[in-house]
């Protein structure tokens, strides 16, 4: 109708926005490959350096496809998290999602001295790694999900969230006692994030988890709108309550624990998102919402990623510290202008 | 709906819309159970106008009061031809249109209130249960929401079932009268109720008495 905004422009921009930034991560790295490269490796067809190939296909498309689902899934998460708990300030970070990822892996890396060098081998492969971080999240959740039956008041949820940053902060001091180095850089490196160490196997786990949290938003946006009104004004509505919660809650911690498994806690992008996103479309309406915050979502860690592999430089900077530097000012900026951090 | 404070109004009220359980009892509407009813069957039979603050100021007034049509949108929530006719009905018998897109936070608490009112019947039921609400209205205010709901019971024949504590205006403006006073309710018309006399124990007569020529509270002259 005449009177409701149509985004089809917007959409349409941010689409190429997306796609440009998607060739600018790939073209992007320690070696500089040209657009005509990029789609000679793709079409299979005529390349200048055979090492290109591998380049693109091995390592940067990965990498960039694992940039676009990650970014996806934790800006809608954050969406999700805001609009259930009514705070602008939730996220999987606040939420204490990625604390209990990074419990289960510092237990993990750093408990494992426990069980004697033998032990310590099998359990640190890379998905006894992700099974530890998505059970964490998922405990958390779990816990989460017990308090807000009990308690109708969404601050307490969330400084639940809090708390169990704390815990997980006193638990990982105390296991630093009893580790030696190299584990503790293990960890390290794993809380500082990392898009690019994921194979195809993994890839493709990451794939399927991402598009079923996708679906579940999707199925989920109308009990989102009414949510918008608070719950007695949704219930009155005609929404089932319980069920939407479920829902949410369930396609929050599909997407937030399989991404921060993967590569790590990414601070800001699940909290940062949303708010951008809301400011650029001026809507709350969730059916404008889910996509555009996962098209910004990807577009964002994208860049985050492209300037993090540093180009012409054979460094890689933790992508964590990259999307703190851009996310934090992000959300200080959208604070000082206060109005627009309501939701 | 009047009674003093703490006499259970809101209580009663949140009962009858199904949001609390009732402690005994039972609830018919329309000669049917209230819990017979599906969540969508009674969201096209009982709209609320609550008390409480809604989460998202953020969102256009035309945006809020579209949302009133979720019992009869599909899964995504696409509003029809329909729908969108029925919002522009609210929005005209709110007088809104002007302000059909501001964002709510801009809104005074007099046309925050309209536009929840108008949100009440795009949700088009039968009946519109409203908790307190002249609440936090300056007089003008309070007389012109409790106007409004007199016009849009007549206009649209819908039951406007509300509590409130302008029992002078309510007099004056509303068609029944249920009164709730310790241990016993009355109901009837103004008229009926001001006859036998139940204003009078509403309150404890130590500071004010119903004077029933004007139909209004008068504060005793103390020295």
């Amino acid at each position: 109708m005449s009177d409701q905004p149509t985004y089809r422009v917007t959409f349409l921009v941010l689409s190429l926005v997306l796609i440009a930034a998607f060739l600018l991560n790939i073209s992007l790295g320690s070696v500089a490959i040209p657009l005509k490269g990029i789609f000679a490796a793709f079409t299979g067809g005529e390349i200048e350096k055979e090492t290109w190939r591998i380049t693109i296909l091995e390592i940067r498309l990965p990498k960039a496809i694992t940039a676009i689902l990650v970014g996806c899934g934790l800006s809608l998460s954050g969406l999700l998290m805001q609009t259930l708990f009514r705070n602008p300030l939730s996220g999987p970070f606040v939420l204490g999602l990625s604390s209990g990822a990074s419990l289960g892996v510092a237990m993990l890396i750093m408990g494992a001295s426990v069980f004697g060098g033998v032990a310590s081998l099998v359990l640190t492969s890379s998905y006894s790694l992700v099974i530890a971080a998505s059970l964490g999240s998922f405990l958390v959740l779990l816990t989460v999900m017990v308090v807000s039956f009990r308690i109708k008041d969404t601050m307490s949820i969330l400084i639940i969230g809090l708390m169990f940053g704390s815990i997980t902060a006193a638990i990982v001091s105390v296991l630093t006692y009893f580790s030696d180095a190299e584990q503790l850089k293990q960890y390290m490196m794993w809380t500082l994030g990392s898009l690019g160490s994921l194979h195809a196997e993994e890839l493709s786990i990451l794939s399927i988890l991402s598009i079923v949290g996708i679906i579940l938003s999707i199925v989920a946006i109308k009990p989102l709108n009414a949510f918008l009104l608070g719950e007695n004004y949704a219930r009155s509505l005609g929404i089932n309550i319980q069920k939407s919660r479920y829902i949410i809650i369930i396609a929050t911690s599909i997407m937030a624990g399989s991404c921060t498994a993967f590569v790590g806690p990414i601070a800001f992008i699940g909290l940062a998102i949303p708010h951008i996103t809301r400011l650029f479309f001026q809507t709350t309406n969730h059916k404008v919402l889910v996509p555009s915050v996962c098209l910004v979502g990807a577009i964002l860690l994208l860049i985050c990623d492209s300037i993090a592999q540093v180009p012409f430089y054979d460094i890689t900077l933790p992508i964590n510290a990259i999307t703190s530097i851009i996310g934090a000012p992000v959300v200080i900026w959208l604070l000082v202008r206060k109005r627009k951090m309501i939701f | 709906m009047v009674g003093a404070n703490g006499i259970g109004k809101s209580t009663l009220l949140r009962t009858l819309a199904n949001i609390q359980l009732p402690l005994s009892g039972e609830i018919k509407l329309q000669n049917k159970s209230l819990f017979s009813y599906s969540n969508t069957e009674l969201a096209k039979e009982i709209s609320l106008v609550l008390t409480e603050q809604i989460p998202s100021k953020n969102l256009t007034v035309i945006e809020l009061i579209a949302l009133g049509r979720q019992p009869y949108t599909n899964w995504i929530g696409n509003l029809s031809k329909n729908d969108y006719e029925i919002i522009e009905n609210a929005l005209l018998k709110t007088n809104l249109l002007e302000l059909k897109h501001r964002k709510c936070y801009t809104l005074s608490d007099g046309q925050l209130q309209k536009v929840m009112i108008a949100r009440a019947l795009a949700q088009d039921t039968s009946m519109i249960i409203l908790d307190e609400p002249t609440t936090h209205l300056d007089m003008y205010h309070k007389a012109y929401v409790l106007n409004l709901l007199k016009t849009l019971a007549h206009e649209t024949h819908k039951t406007m079932l509300f509590s409130t504590h302008e029992i002078d205006l309510a007099i004056q403006l509303c068609d029944e009268m249920i009164v709730m006073n310790n241990g016993c309710v009355f109901s009837g018309t103004p008229c009926e109720l001001i006859e036998q006399g139940i204003f009078e124990k509403l309150f404890p007569t130590d500071l004010i008495t119903f004077d029933a020529s004007s139909g209004s509270f008068k504060v005793k002259r103390t020295h």
